[in-house]
């Protein structure tokens, strides 16, 4: 009698959860992407012992990134770098590393991008200057670059190659592919936090995401509507992904947007 | 002139060889005789072998051996030695000159030659048997006749022949063959070896005995009649066979006997010399007639040549009468003949000897000549030597100019022939002339006569050899008489009235009507009647056209069998069929295409009459109704109304199923069986067909098969009923099935299909009848199969909803196959149909819900299938359990839509947990577990997700311990190192913490307070308590490591040993007090390591003091607790519960 009860209730739970998850209004998209997400949650577990082992000071990491930059030769307006060392400084305070000093560069690149180098070099083209609409978007841009630093993402991929060689360097990124797009969702997180620390609204992150889909004309693409075309997509996506740096526009502002959502339920 | 004289040598060289060869014959025909006779005797007399009849039947055998293959030498060789019949197979051409000196009567023969090689090689077989060669053994006076003057060139010819004829009934048949019967084993059963007993009669002992002896001898009861010949005194020596050692069975043959100087000397003085000489003369003449060709005029070169033809002639006649030169006369015959034919010949035909100018008259001399030829063979009874002669005749009509000589002569030369044959009984005589004949006149051309001239001589030979076959009959005449005149007449015919020849054959055909009924009484009917037949189809053939030639035929053919069926004559009857066959042939091949259907139909329709007429006159002939019901098939299938080609056949079929069903006639239903096989055929190769007439077939043959359900067993065959049972519900079942596709969309077929299997399986079930069950699967799976092809292929989980309904009503319809036939072939209906029930209900599921139900939905029916409890359905269920879990992971984990992956992955992973609890199968733990912690990942976040780990970790170790389950120990252990490891990997830290309420001390101190949770839990002494703490100590010092600055971290590291050892005293719990120990030393190295360099001095100091403190307060510690530490009994502590 027991068991029979516990068959209806499971049963019923079963159905129940059939039920509510076809009347929800999201149809849900199918893919691999939760196993993507075990196995970059796994390879970066994984990875991060030899990355202890051959981590670098701050000052190692600072002169390997002025190493880095005088590598090459960018165009840099010093009137628009100012405008970004402005923006970020109200965030400076709030980051992990109070160790590492930033420097902010604006490069004449033509496209609309930035990015940061180990030991806090952070740098922003002027077509992301021209792209960004406020400060608050810039904000989010520089504070994303910045976490980049602050959680040792830039310097990780350094490492190997600072310590151990080249040749190791070359297998570590090829192994650290997986998470790489995890490490850009942390980095919007962190230089959300560290925007919304640095007094700025956090809701020009999504935004800012939502206008670069359109600007980079990202296409979610239609979803699978057959066993198969189910498979091979879910199976092309995820082999997509593997490789991808970025996660599209489209995901990051709506982690971005959940992510203000809680923040502003947090702060009250 | 040198082909000429070329050609008067080899004619010479041909009658000689000819006269060499008859006599050749003769000899072996004696010798045949000679050896029958002696071949009985010995069967007759096994007792007077002495060894008994085995050995007398090894021997007899082996002589017969030879004789089979060599009849005239191992004849000759048999009258001296028994065994010698294998060596004469070597030397047949020598017997001839043997045979008659070993007989020792021979008239004038050649002595014979002293070398009689075939007694080499086999090894006599009589041990009675002298060795001597057969010119040294008397001839037996049974088989030597004495030679009638009459008949000097075959003397011995007559006497044998009376030797070995019938009366003589225990003699074998004259051909090598019958011989056989000397050999057999009855011979020897019934003959007893009697050593002592008497020669049962004189021709038996022949062989054995001397002659005196045999004469002396009574003759037995069973021995044939004494012949004149038997009775003849013996004329050569006794050999002394009681001197000379009888050689064994199987002795080496006895040397052969040289010949003599005189033996010698006879055969090259007779035989040789005399050739050479009949050359040389035959040459010689020839030079002659060169040489006088250049010194005389035609007229005296044709002298010469006939004096010296005529004195060969004569020449040899009065050398033949002797008959010591009767070879070297037969020689001089020979080139006479030759010779006087060709002087003749040149006389007319030669410019050189031309004294003839009138062709006519030529040819009238070279048939005298020939004619003296025949008359001359004559003499000597010969078939070969007058068969040359009249060759030579023929050869001579056929070489003249005159045509009308030559085709009327042939007339008086056949006739002649004819009678020759006739005479003296020689068979292939007359057909010699027959084709003569015919060549001849092939040969003359066509002249220009009249086509009655010509037809009237043609019809006289054909009369004339009609009639000697009548008379004579022979079995190649009538074809050979046929063929000739047939050809002769053809030809004409179509020279001069090309499109009457059928009146020709018409004609002809009567005539050999007539033939037949004067053949009637004999045998030899079968030919001419033939022949009638066959004319009369040509004749009918040549006359008619279309459809009116198979009337005729049919007409004919029908004449034919009722006459065959009223003279009782099978052959008649098989002449009819072969007739029907024509007729049908041309009624298919060429009116059918060419006419239209209403004028062949009355024609098809008259066939089908007549066979069921001849069925019904003459019951035995089955095959005519199969014919007849053959025609129907085809008119209906010409005939039939809108194509509707299928139906007429099954509505066909149902006349001669009656008829064999009421009146039990199986041809009749074998027959309706063959229509209504037609009738889906039809159907299918005539699509679409009209879905009335597939719903009549499928009545019909449903009817069919109640009628086999219902009717008795007698009315049909054994084994008929079943399977008309089973093929009619097989029909039944294909047009119902084409019914449903007539009307079901194509898209839906498969859904029809199995729906009609449903009824037909409920059909079956209920036994009406039962065959309809296994076609019902047939037909399911044929549905199934279009399901899959026409709606799960294309399936869709979007647009509308008719296409994504239709899997999941395939799945009730099987599982309602499932469900009747459950009991069924074993089980197997059930599990196949529940599989490929549950298939479509998975896709149907798949189609009809959003992606993030479909898993809910498929653990639900992997808890249904688990709750019939059969092992097909366990097995399915553990199936879609496992479906449904991986199907979860591509659509229901999903890091945004947190309720939605609690709401639908929570009821799977419980489910899995009951069907663990129900199956006992240790999957679904693992599944559940899984479930869970990967809920807990997506629910969580990456780090915060460890805090969840810990607690399921704790709680699946508090399960394992309680329900005594290894395996959820085991994920627990499993738990507690991805949650260690993921905290220490990420620092209990992650970005998108940062606006919630968990923090790195909230992550870490749940985590550890877990492990810590999960040592207590665990025993005392196992190595999961030494894991989990040891787990938990080292996340502690990572998390004081990550929380507190450097300066402090020694003593906070030392704060934790502390703890760790004041936790484990109480708790009696080595592993803490150990982790304690070492976290200290741990502290105490880094002092010294790392502090004395990196440290300012006061908190170096500070932690000397504090560390030196600790260890002092340690030390206290484990002195003050020592009976703790050993416990009570002076032992090491163990846990109180484990106590």
């Amino acid at each position: 009698m027991k068991r029979r009860l516990l068959f209806v209730l499971v049963l019923l739970m079963l159905i129940a959860a059939t039920v509510v998850a076809s009347l929800g209004s999201r149809r849900g998209e199918v893919s691999l992407a939760s196993l993507r997400q075990l196995w970059s949650d796994t390879i970066r577990d994984i990875d991060q012992p030899g990355l202890r082992l051959t981590r670098l000071s701050a000052a190692e990491e600072m002169q390997l990134g002025a190493n880095v930059l005088n590598s090459v030769s960018w165009p840099e307006d010093p009137v628009a770098a100012a405008r970004v060392e402005r923006i970020a400084q109200p965030m400076l305070p709030h980051v992990h590393r109070t160790d590492i000093q930033y420097h902010f560069h604006v490069v004449q690149a033509g496209m609309i991008n930035a990015f940061a180098l180990p030991g806090g070099q952070v740098l922003v083209t002027d077509g992301m200057l021209a792209f960004v609409q406020s400060d608050d978007e810039l904000a989010e841009v520089v504070g994303h670059e910045m976490s980049h630093v602050d959680l040792r993402h830039c310097v990780e991929h350094y490492q190997y190659q600072y310590r151990l060689g080249s040749l190791v360097e070359l297998f570590h990124r090829l192994a650290a592919m997986p998470y790489s797009s995890d490490q850009e969702l942390d980095a919007d997180a962190e230089g959300m936090r560290l925007a919304i620390a640095g007094g700025y609204n956090p809701a020009a992150g999504p935004v800012l995401f939502e206008r670069m889909q359109k600007e980079m004309h990202e296409s979610a693409g239609s979803p699978a509507t057959t066993p198969a075309g189910e498979l091979a997509h879910s199976l092309g996506e995820a082999l997509a992904s593997y490789f991808r740096s970025h996660p599209p526009s489209a995901e990051r502002a709506r982690r971005l947007r959940g992510l203000a959502r809680s923040a502003h339920g947090a702060g009250g | 002139m040198e082909t000429f004289l070329l050609i008067v040598v080899l004619v010479g060289a041909v009658i000689r060889w000819v006269y060499v060869r008859q006599r050749l014959d003769e000899m072996g025909a004696r010798i045949d005789a000679l050896s029958r006779l002696v071949a009985q005797s010995q069967a007759r007399t096994p007792q007077t072998q002495g060894l008994g009849a085995p050995t007398q039947g090894l021997g007899v055998g082996g002589w017969g051996l030879g004789t089979e293959t060599h009849g005239p030498a191992a004849a000759t060789q048999g009258l001296g030695v028994g065994g010698w019949g294998l060596g004469a197979e070597t030397h047949g051409p020598t017997a001839p000159t043997q045979g008659p000196g070993a007989g020792g009567q021979g008239p004038g023969l050649v002595p014979p030659p002293p070398v009689a090689g075939p007694g080499t090689v086999a090894p006599p077989p009589k041990v009675e048997r002298p060795t001597q060669g057969p010119w040294t053994v008397p001839p037996p006076p049974v088989v030597v006749p004495p030679i009638p003057h009459t008949e000097p060139l075959v003397p011995v010819l007559q006497p044998a022949a009376s030797v070995s004829a019938p009366p003589t009934h225990t003699a074998p048949p004259p051909s090598p063959a019958a011989e056989a019967p000397v050999l057999p084993a009855p011979v020897l059963a019934s003959a007893p070896p009697q050593p002592t007993a008497p020669p049962p009669s004189p021709a038996a002992e022949a062989p054995v005995l001397p002659a005196p002896v045999l004469a002396s001898a009574s003759p037995q009861p069973t021995a044939p009649p004494p012949s004149p010949a038997a009775e003849a005194p013996a004329p050569g020596p006794r050999p002394p066979a009681p001197v000379l050692p009888p050689p064994g069975p199987f002795a080496s043959p006895a040397p052969a006997p040289r010949r003599s100087s005189a033996d010698w000397e006879a055969f090259v003085g007779g035989n040789l010399v005399n050739k050479a000489g009949v050359l040389l003369t035959v040459i010689g003449l020839t030079l002659f007639l060169g040489y006088a060709f250049t010194q005389t005029g035609p007229l005296g070169r044709v002298l010469m040549s006939l004096a010296v033809s005529l004195g060969m002639l004569i020449s040899g006649a009065v050398f033949e009468k002797r008959e010591k030169y009767r070879t070297f006369a037969q020689g001089l015959l020979g080139g006479g003949w030759a010779a006087l034919y060709f002087t003749v010949y040149a006389m007319q035909s030669i410019d050189a000897a031309r004294v003839i100018h009138s062709p006519l008259l030529g040819a009238i001399l070279l048939l005298a000549v020939a004619t003296g030829m025949i008359v001359h063979s004559l003499k000597y009874r010969s078939q070969t030597i007058t068969g040359l002669a009249y060759f030579i005749a023929f050869g001579t009509l056929g070489i003249t100019q005159v045509t009308p000589l030559s085709v009327l002569a042939v007339i008086p030369l056949s006739a002649s022939l004819l009678y020759v044959s006739q005479r003296f009984d020689w068979k292939n005589f007359a057909l010699f002339g027959l084709a003569a004949t015919y060549v001849i006149c092939a040969t003359r051309g066509d002249n220009g006569a009249p086509l009655w001239q010509v037809q009237a001589l043609f019809a006289t030979y054909w009369l004339m050899f009609e009639a000697f076959d009548l008379l004579r009959p022979h079995r190649a005449m009538l074809p050979a008489n046929a063929l000739g005149f047939l050809t002769l007449s053809i030809a004409a015919w179509l020279s001069r009235a090309p499109h009457q020849i059928w009146e020709l054959l018409a004609a002809v055909s009567i005539a050999y009507l007539a033939g037949a009924i004067l053949r009637a009484r004999s045998d030899l009917w079968r030919p001419p009647i033939t022949l009638t037949a066959a004319l009369a189809a040509a004749a009918i053939f040549l006359k008619l056209d279309y459809q009116w030639v198979a009337v005729a035929l049919l007409i004919e053919a029908e004449l034919f069998y009722l006459a065959g069926v009223r003279l009782n004559a099978p052959y008649l009857r098989n002449l009819a069929t072969g007739l029907f066959t024509i007729e049908l042939g041309h009624l298919i091949v060429r009116t059918l295409p060419d006419q239209t259907p209403r004028a062949w139909t009355p024609v098809a329709i008259a066939n089908v009459v007549v066979f069921y007429a001849n069925r019904a006159i003459r019951s035995a002939d089955i095959y005519y109704g199969y014919a007849a019901a053959a025609m129907m098939a085809l008119i209906a299938g010409f005939d039939a109304p809108h194509h509707d080609r299928g139906l007429a056949w099954m509505v066909l079929a149902a006349g001669p199923f009656l008829v064999g069903w009421r009146w039990r006639q199986v041809d009749f239903r074998i027959q309706a069986y063959c229509l209504a096989a037609l009738g889906p055929a039809g159907m299918a190769f005539g699509w679409p067909e009209p879905p009335l007439s597939m719903g009549i077939g499928a009545a019909i043959a449903y009817a069919a098969t109640l009628c086999a359900l219902r009717s008795k067993e007698d009315r049909f065959s054994a084994g008929e009923a079943d399977a008309l049972r089973g093929m009619g519900s097989l029909f039944a079942t294909c047009l119902a099935a084409g019914v449903v596709w007539h009307f079901v969309p194509l898209q839906y077929l498969g859904l029809g299909w199995m729906a009609l299997a449903v009824i037909l399986l409920e059909l079956g079930m209920r036994g009406w009848p039962e065959d309809f069950r296994r076609q019902s699967y047939a037909l399911a799976v044929l549905g199934a199969g279009l399901v899959v092809y026409s709606n799960l292929v294309p399936i869709s989980n979007a647009g509308p909803w008719g296409p994504r309904f239709a899997p999941a009503a395939a799945a009730l319809l099987a599982y309602a196959i499932a469900a009747r036939a459950r009991k069924e072939e074993g089980g197997r209906v059930l599990d196949i149909a529940t599989f490929i029930a549950t298939g479509f209900l998975l896709t149907g599921l798949w189609a009809l819900l959003p992606p993030v139900a479909v898993g809910p939905a498929w653990a639900a029916v992997a808890l249904v299938l688990m709750e019939f409890d059969l092992p097909t359905l366990t097995l399915e269920c553990h199936l879609v359990s496992i479906a449904a879990f991986a199907r979860l992971f591509f659509g229901n984990f999903d890091e945004e839509q947190h309720l939605m992956t609690a709401l639908t992955v929570v009821p799977v992973l419980l489910s899995h947990y009951f069907l663990w609890s129900h199956t006992k199968q240790r999957f679904y733990l693992y599944t559940a577990a899984t479930l869970a912690a990967v809920l807990a990942r997506f629910e969580m976040g990456r780090v915060l997700t460890t805090s969840g780990w810990a607690v399921l970790m704790v709680a699946l170790l508090y399960a394992g311990r309680r329900l005594r389950i290894r395996d959820l120990s085991w994920q627990s252990y499993a738990l507690a190192a991805m949650a260690f490891g993921r905290c220490w990997a990420a620092y209990f830290y992650s970005p998108d913490m940062f606006a919630g309420f968990a923090g790195p001390v909230f992550i870490g101190s749940t985590v550890i307070a877990c492990l810590y949770a999960a040592q207590l839990l665990s025993d005392l002494d196992g190595h999961p308590r030494l894991y989990f703490s040891v787990l938990a100590s080292l996340l502690l010092a990572v998390l004081l490591y990550d929380r507190v600055s450097g300066s402090l971290l020694t003593v906070a590291w030392g704060v934790e040993g502390i703890a760790l050892l004041c936790a484990g005293f109480p708790l009696h719990d080595r592993v803490l007090r150990l982790s304690g120990m070492g976290l200290l030393m741990v502290c105490i190295l880094k002092l010294f390591l790392w502090d004395l360099r990196h440290l300012d001095t006061l908190p170096r100091i500070l932690s000397f003091i504090v560390l030196g403190l600790i260890l002092v307060g340690v030390s206290w510690v484990y002195t003050r607790f020592r009976e703790v530490l050993l416990g009570p009994a002076g032992r090491p502590d163990t846990h109180p519960e484990a106590a």
